[in-house]
């Protein structure tokens, strides 16, 4: 069960990237998302690759557990390729069987699709490893702060973003153990047809529903009686504070980013 | 059917930075018929061991042998559920996995599973509730409009109505009133008595060990810290002490009493009325 | 002037359950440490509930610190209020030990730097400062439930109200929630109200009151309270085991002054009964 969650679980630890203020590696993904989409030729991707690899590295992460974290997307980063070499018919022809040809265009096209994809998700992925996700709830929170004026409840939704990852460990341990009581009552997840499966979830999901508004209501009276009535009149513990390293690591990624749309237009 | 743990070892999620070894070369043999109690405290190992009995985790190193039936890394998949039958697990808080409509139908939940014919489930249903003392009238009521206790017994005549060979209670008392715990473990001990079921008790509670193990097993940092009848593992006061478990409190009042009154009184599984009278006769011979 | 008082409290959950609090009475006067005990389903979960305002009764009134409990006082009753709930998962606010305690002071707009002065002092009264970066997967229930009890009283309640706040926790995690009970009762002047059923707590406490079926069977001293056994034990209570054996042993002329309930009080008595024999 746990297995499945590796995908960008947070690795605490003290690394260069994990010192940054959440803000900052916030703002900076959020750009490299949309600047991946301006990779207009060989150099581009590769200085982007580059500067993912850098960043790989600087977290201090073992390499091969980013690349397992990232496993389940592998299917789909392999699918967008083999769905360019079948669709994209531009350039010569490389191999033919039968009525089935692969194109050039096809295999480049599939190849910077595919890479694209890689990036965004490995350093997406770098986030959360990177970032306790209560850091990242606050960042957001943060830096959506300016839509209070036009009355977007963020305060709410950080609190309820903060209580739904408090509760993730605890509904996939309750998750396990109801499955693990109803696989001693025989219910069989693994074999069956898939609408024997189906019912098999049953048992599972009912008793999960059940436990979770229990928890929930529990939960909301606890946060009633310790005085929670909203977000008037709240003082708050927890403070950002952009220090040295956030601004040095802005510049050094603005220079990256020249450098980036001066390859571009070269 | 016997059960044997031979060099069974068990690491939660292997080869990530997450890694955690829960079970260290753990080595047991429980008899068929035998009332055991595995004890421990809290992350000693004690619920990742049972899990391993009916076949819920498979040993990372290690084999578990329960009668015919071989658990071990190399041998992948097997009829589980063969096993699951005959050995039944009532898990903590067993109400907790209650999900359908009438009672009726969440006992006969296990039975559907393992392909029971319908006459045979009747009687079974009928048996299981005389066995955890409910009333029938309860068959066609929903389980969660039921108190908090009985839905605990139906959650465990669920378990009962298959019939297993082994039975499996991981702190079945936890959360009920001191009353409710006495009346489910007497109602266990007298199943196993009749029955000649074998039965696996983990709990946290010494009393509970000492009253109806025979053989306790007492685990700590996920290895077998010692083993042996209750008499035996309540005389090595230093390594309970290491392990973190009190001593059952018949035992410490005893041992105090004797202490006190230079006296020499054993407990033999007394009732408060023979104690009395036994600490009496010392007291009056004493003088 | 009593800190807490029930007046013909009547309470049910809906019109067709059956009454949970039938004419209840209670007084609790200030810097007083009470248990309620009963078994479960006696109505005893549901006080805690009612004195906060959480709960609103059918009929009857509850007055805390001389004013009575309404829907627009109950906020400011509230700050008054520390309330500790059975299942240490529920309660659990924040996402590490620090934001949980400072999840109440927040809400009562306590500014950042007193905020962080007094969840420092508080985890140390619970002995919970060295984990107050963890995360509350990586507590066991005692330690959650002493965070339960730091982020509490980080808000200076003046009455402290746990409602059977060790009833899910393992012989150790009830050790170290009533040690630091015993320690809070002492450092501070408090109203403690004890829900329980487990006997070995009310010798905490100097008062105890038992509940069966919603109202009140007994409201007495820990010494009186097994003066009638036979009583509590209609009431579905089983009896601590120096109880049992001082019954027993009354059988045979060791007379007992009073029950003992622990095994010190227990042979004490034994040696100058048997003096006297």
């Amino acid at each position: 069960m746990k297995s499945f969650m590796i995908i960008g679980q947070f690795v605490p630890g003290n690394s260069l990237i994990h010192r940054l203020d959440p803000r900052t590696k916030l703002l900076i993904i959020f750009t490299f998302v949309i600047i991946v989409f301006f990779a207009n030729n060989s150099f581009s991707y590769g200085w982007l690759t580059l500067f993912a690899l850098i960043l790989v590295f600087l977290t201090k992460l073992p390499i091969a557990y980013v690349i397992k974290g990232i496993t389940p997307v592998w299917f789909l980063i392999i699918f967008t390729f083999i769905l360019h070499l079948i669709i994209t018919k531009d350039g010569a022809v490389l191999i033919e069987i039968g009525a089935f040809k692969i194109y050039e265009g096809g295999v480049v096209q599939g190849f910077i699709i595919s890479l694209r994809f890689f990036l965004l998700i490995m350093v997406t992925s770098l986030l959360t490893l990177t970032t306790a996700p209560m850091e990242i709830t606050d960042a957001i929170e943060e830096l959506l702060a300016p839509l209070k004026k036009i009355r977007v409840p963020v305060h709410e939704l950080a609190l309820m973003m903060s209580i739904s990852l408090r509760f993730i460990p605890t509904l996939l341990d309750e998750t396990e153990k109801i499955s693990k009581a109803q696989a001693s009552r025989g219910v069989d997840l693994r074999t069956g047809s898939f609408k024997d499966r189906i019912y098999a979830i049953v048992p599972l999901l009912v008793p999960l529903f059940i436990s979770a508004f229990k928890r929930a209501e529990e939960l909301a009276m606890a946060m009633e009686a310790r005085g929670y009535h909203g977000s008037e009149g709240r003082t708050k513990l927890r403070q950002l504070q952009f220090s040295r390293i956030d601004y040095t690591s802005m510049v050094v990624y603005l220079i990256i980013m020249v450098i980036f749309f001066s390859i571009r237009a070269y | 059917m016997d059960i044997q743990f031979e060099r069974v070892s068990y690491t939660y999620q292997m080869n990530t930075p997450f890694s955690f070894q829960a079970l260290k070369d753990i080595n047991l043999n429980i008899r068929s018929g035998e009332f055991v109690a595995f004890v421990g405290h809290t992350g000693s190992g004690k619920s990742t061991l049972l899990q391993h009995i009916n076949g819920l985790l498979t040993p990372t190193e290690g084999t578990v042998k329960v009668g015919d039936f071989h658990l071990s890394k190399e041998r992948k998949r097997q009829d589980l559920k063969k096993l699951r039958e005959k050995v039944g697990v009532v898990f903590q808080y067993p109400e907790h996995q209650l999900f359908e409509e009438t009672v009726k139908r969440d006992i006969s939940f296990g039975l559907k599973n393992f392909n029971v014919s319908a006459e045979e489930m009747e009687t079974r249903i009928m048996e299981a509730l005389e066995k955890v003392q409910l009333n029938p009238a309860v068959l066609e009521q929903s389980p969660f409009e039921l108190s908090g206790g009985q839905m605990r017994r139906v959650a465990i005549a669920g378990v009962l109505a298959m019939k297993p060979e082994v039975l499996i209670l991981d702190e079945p008392t936890a959360g009920l009133d001191p009353k409710g715990q006495e009346d489910v473990m007497e109602m266990f001990f007298d199943l196993h008595k009749a029955q000649h079921m074998t039965t696996i008790l983990v709990t946290h509670q010494m009393d509970q060990a000492l009253k109806y193990a025979d053989h306790i097993f007492v685990l700590a940092d996920g290895s077998l810290l010692m083993e042996g009848t209750p008499e035996h593992i309540f005389k090595q006061t230093d390594l309970l002490e290491k392990a973190n478990l009190d001593m059952p409190e018949i035992l410490t009042i005893l041992h105090q009493l004797n202490q006190k009154f230079g006296i020499d009184i054993r407990y033999k599984g007394q009732s408060p009325s023979v104690l009395a009278k036994e600490i009496v006769a010392m007291l009056r011979e004493k003088k | 002037m009593p800190v807490i008082e029930f007046r013909d409290v009547y309470f049910r959950y809906n019109e067709d359950a059956p009454w949970i609090l039938k004419k209840f009475n209670l007084t609790i006067e200030g810097n007083e440490t009470v248990a309620i005990i009963g078994h479960n389903g006696s109505g005893k979960s549901t006080i805690a509930k009612l004195a906060n305002g959480l709960l609103v009764p059918q009929a009857g009134e509850i007055w805390i610190n001389g004013r009575k409990v309404t829907p627009s006082n109950v906020w400011e009753i509230r700050k008054n209020i520390g309330l500790v709930f059975q299942n240490p998962e529920n309660q659990f606010v924040g996402t590490t030990v620090r934001d949980d305690v400072a999840f109440g002071l927040e809400n009562r707009g306590v500014p950042r730097e007193e905020m962080i002065k007094r969840i420092d002092k508080t985890l140390q009264q619970v002995e919970m400062r060295h984990y107050q970066h963890h995360e509350p997967h990586n507590l066991s229930g005692g330690q959650k439930q002493r965070v339960a009890i730091a982020s509490v009283m980080a808000t200076h309640p003046e009455i402290l109200l746990l409602d059977e706040a060790t009833s899910m926790l393992d012989p150790k995690g009830r050790k170290e929630i009533l040690a630091t009970i015993n320690r809070l009762k002492e450092d501070l002047e408090l109203t403690m109200v004890m829900i329980t059923h487990d006997l070995q707590e009310i010798t905490l406490t100097d008062r105890v009151v038992v509940m069966n079926h919603g109202e009140v069977y007994k409201d007495t001293s820990v010494e009186q309270l097994f003066d009638d056994y036979e009583g509590i034990e209609s009431v579905g209570l089983s009896l601590p085991l120096t109880v049992q054996l001082a019954i027993e042993l009354g059988q045979h002329g060791y007379h007992f002054a009073t029950y003992p309930i622990d095994s010190k009080e227990f042979l004490d008595a034994l040696w100058t009964s048997n003096l006297k024999e």
